[in-house]
């Protein structure tokens, strides 16, 4: 109850200031009108003092260029950011470091913010961060987002005053551990950063590696950084609901035979994104619904703003987003039209690609609409949650601007608590409402909601839940879309900081009466409560996590050790709330053989954020039927798994 | 948005595999990182060196230098194939306490990070059957520390 009148308290402040800078409508202005305390010739003055501003629907939507192209844009959806621009809060103050494939710091829109001392490339051991391939213009792309300076000339950032620092070749081959220790905050030119944007991300063929010795986890001090206040990682949750690009062996799921009813890649596969401080960003299109390719998971934190899969006509206006078309995030990109996204279209190695970069007429060199506005293919357009994550990096510069005294615990909590639900009913839409049949995956027409032991059906997604700290949350889109202005406003009115000091449990291992691991039975097509467990205490939740492995040995198919690919677990919570941090038939279906004894795999859920911790838990395993060219899975209709919990708790 | 790019770093990739096949004196390319070896590959794999990690078994498929230092490319019980850059991984420990422990290591390292603010030592060995056997003593010797073997088995993707 606490939480839901602090969060009527932000969002009555929010709406305030708003009003008082009309900010937000179709009436707004381009600058303040009070209390605008910045300097200099673009002081509290928006995005529209830039030439390319009516393209970056995402930061005024309703003024924009595709503000009347309706089957592309709803003309609303942005980041509510306008009102924090007219109060003159743009990211001064904050550091903000892309670790991506390079940033060209000569950029004209960018230069002007980067500090040479935040600078590195891992491919030259050099402090230039500028990349040489003609195709790596992502960095480029995230940098302006979140940085492009207000100065009269291409677009604007989200945050166009903060300092940027910028490492190459994080994509590179050969990039080590130490590389990536060094990266995020061990390295001189790391140290000082306010907020990390990493705009890549894994997609493991096996379940990968996760346990108590995991490195990941010897990332704690991240939350000392910022001079004891955490640095905050913000990360793109992937591009993999549809499919995952590059390895065709894994399979999505088919409820009926259909694709695309639940998400094909589980964001949490991505290790790094188990990690508390990193912030998983969804994306969503400018009709205001899920981009199609964005990856849903209980490991998303909020949601970010980018474009659908392709992009057509002379800026994207072409096409209808139901047919995954429309703008995407208009940005800085590598200077000249010999590379970058913008480019020439017969650059020499780039066959095909017109067809393949989904170029609009403004990124295709030499075309009239690129002569007149983009003649120098200096900007072009990204999406992805590529370019979602940049937008929330904004965002969170923005707050930081505002109140530098925010913890890393602080900024998250805002952000959850002052994004705003999209989509309301898309748990109901395309029968994934429905109970589906474990057994053969099929639709069965019942909407309940009930989970139970032994039950034959289980719902795959729950839509929107609003958990008993009356927080909404859902797999697609975690806490909904940020709202910068709603954010901003309670970090000002923050004055009591929580703790950033951050400790990770170890997990629990259930155990049998021999001190040994447990073997649990799963059952295949069905619902299996795997386990129990009772918490005491005041504790209140940030994070459920759940480890998986095998008491069974590797190559033994007397003991059956679970399909993983099959095998959905969910998380029951004492107060009610129902997590699926996979789903059966998952996309480790058809290519995995079974969850070996020594293997380790974790998987971890924000839906009961807030919650007493304090009661009892129930873990499930919602099974399908394993794949019949899995090995050392189909002989039994059972198999066996070791199972181990920890609740991440808040300060 | 990216296919190019792909395009680009999978050439990358199979360039710098091949390399290391090469320097290893191997007749055949080794599988890129996150492939799956063949059964009768992996059965060929197993006659190869073993490296224990804890309970995980791996077996070297070759041996090679990158510019950034040694790299062996590995095989896991599953099958995938992935490479280590020689690295242990100390974290949890201030750094004072970890330099005595590893004292006895440095003659067969190439190189030791201290990363003061993280607590984290990384340590660089020419061998990986010498960086698994310092995992495993000093696993013992640093009950609080987390010590870990990194190999990698997927590369980070723009998004």
């Amino acid at each position: 109850m606490r939480h839901i009148a602090y969060l009527a308290l932000v969002i009555f402040t929010a709406t305030l200031i708003s009003a008082c800078s009309g900010g937000g409508d179709s009436t707004s202005t381009t600058t303040s009108t009070s209390s605008c305390t910045e300097t200099g010739p673009y002081a509290c003055q928006t995005g529209a003092t830039e030439p390319l501003y009516t393209y970056q629907w995402a930061l005024n939507a309703p003024q924009s260029f595709f503000a009347t192209y309706t089957e592309v844009s709803d003309g609303t959806t942005d980041l509510k950011v306008e009102a924090v621009h007219k109060q003159g809060i743009k990211g001064q103050g904050v550091n903000v470091l892309v670790l991506d494939d390079g940033v060209d710091i000569n950029h004209e829109d960018l230069k002007a913010n980067v500090d040479h001392t935040m600078t590195w490339n891992f491919q030259t051991n050099t402090s230039d961060p500028t990349p040489t391939g003609i195709g790596d213009a992502h960095g480029t792309n995230a940098a302006g987002i979140i940085a492009a300076a207000q100065n009269g000339i291409g677009v604007m950032g989200i945050a166009p005053r903060v300092t940027l620092g910028a490492a190459g070749d994080m994509d590179g081959e050969g990039i080590t551990a130490l590389q990536k220790i060094l990266a995020f905050g061990g390295a001189p030119w790391s140290i000082n950063a306010h907020v990390i944007n990493y705009s890549l991300g894994i997609n493991p063929k096996e379940p990968p590696e996760y346990s108590n010795n995991s490195y990941e986890q010897g990332s704690q001090p991240q939350a000392n950084l910022r001079g004891g206040k955490g640095v905050i990682i913000v990360q793109s949750a992937g591009n993999e609901y549809v499919s995952i690009n590059g390895q065709p062996n894994r399979v999505c799921p088919k409820v009926d035979n259909r694709l695309q009813i639940v998400s094909c890649e589980n964001p949490a596969n991505d290790t790094d994104l188990l990690f508390p401080l990193r912030l998983s960003i969804a994306a969503l299109n400018p009709k205001g619904y899920r981009a199609d390719y964005s990856s849903a998971g209980s490991v998303n934190w909020v949601t970010g703003l980018s474009g659908q899969s392709s992009a057509s006509g002379k800026y994207g206006e072409e096409g209808s987003a139901e047919e995954n078309q429309g703008p995407a995030i208009f940005s800085t990109d590598l200077i000249g039209c010999e590379k970058g996204y913008a480019r020439n279209p017969d650059v020499p190695g780039t066959p095909g690609a017109l067809a393949n970069r989904n170029l609009t007429e403004f990124s295709t060199g030499g075309t009239s609409i690129n002569l007149a506005k983009n003649s120098n293919c200096n900007y072009s357009h990204m999406n992805g949650t590529s370019a979602s994550a940049p937008t929330v990096t904004g965002v969170v510069a923005l707050m930081l601007s505002a109140n530098p005294n925010l913890t890393w615990r602080d900024v998250r909590h805002i952000l959850a608590t002052t994004s705003r639900q999209v989509d309301p009913n898309y748990g109901d839409a395309y029968q994934r409402n429905e109970q589906i049949t474990l057994a053969d995956y099929r639709f069965t027409g019942n909407t309940s909601t009930t989970l139970s032991e032994g039950a034959s059906t289980a719902r795959l997604d729950y839509g929107w839940q609003t958990n008993a700290a009356g927080y909404k949350y859902s797999n697609w889109y975690g806490f909904g879309l940020v709202n910068a202005a709603a954010a901003v406003a309670a970090a000002k009115a923050t004055t009591s900081y929580k703790p950033a000091a951050l400790t990770l449990p170890e997990f629990t291992i259930f155990k049998g009466a021999d001190g040994k691991e447990e073997d649990i039975p799963v059952h295949y097509g069905k619902v299996t409560k795997l386990k129990e467990f009772t918490v005491s205490g005041t504790d209140r939740v940030d994070a459920l996590q759940v480890g998986l492995s095998s008491v069974g040995s590797a190559g033994d198919n007397n003991i059956q050790s679970i399909c993983i690919g099959s095998v959905g677990i969910y998380v029951r919570s004492p107060s009610g709330t129902v997590s699926v941090l996979s789903v059966p038939y998952n996309s480790y279906w058809n290519t995995h053989k079974k969850l070996y004894e020594k293997s380790s795999y974790a998987l971890s859920s924000y839906a009961f954020y807030g919650e007493r911790a304090s009661g009892t838990w129930e873990i499930f395993a919602v099974s399908g039927t394993p794949a019949t060219a899995s090995e050392a899975c189909t002989t039994s209709p059972i198999g066996t798994v070791s199972l181990g919990y920890r609740i991440i708790a808040l300060p | 948005m990216l296919p190019f790019k792909y395009i680009y770093l999978r050439s990358l990739c199979a360039l710098f595999i091949g390399l290391i096949a090469m320097t290893s004196g191997l007749a055949q390319t080794i599988p890129p990182i996150g492939s799956t070896l063949t059964a009768s590959d992996m059965e060929t794999a197993k006659t190869k060196t073993q490296i224990q990690d804890g309970k995980s078994v791996l077996w070297v498929l070759s041996t090679g230098r990158s510019s950034s230092g040694p790299l062996t490319m590995l095989v896991n019980e599953q099958g995938v194939v992935g490479r280590s850059a020689n690295e242990v991984i100390i974290a949890n420990s201030p750094i004072e306490q970890t330099k005595l422990r590893i004292a006895s290591y440095l003659s067969k390292t190439v190189s030791v990070d201290y990363v003061d603010n993280m607590k984290i030592t990384v340590l660089r060995f020419s061998a990986i059957a010498d960086a698994a056997k310092a995992v495993a003593e000093l696993r013992t010797a640093m009950p609080d520390a987390r010590i870990t073997l990194p190999v990698v088995y997927s590369i980070p993707r723009p998004r």
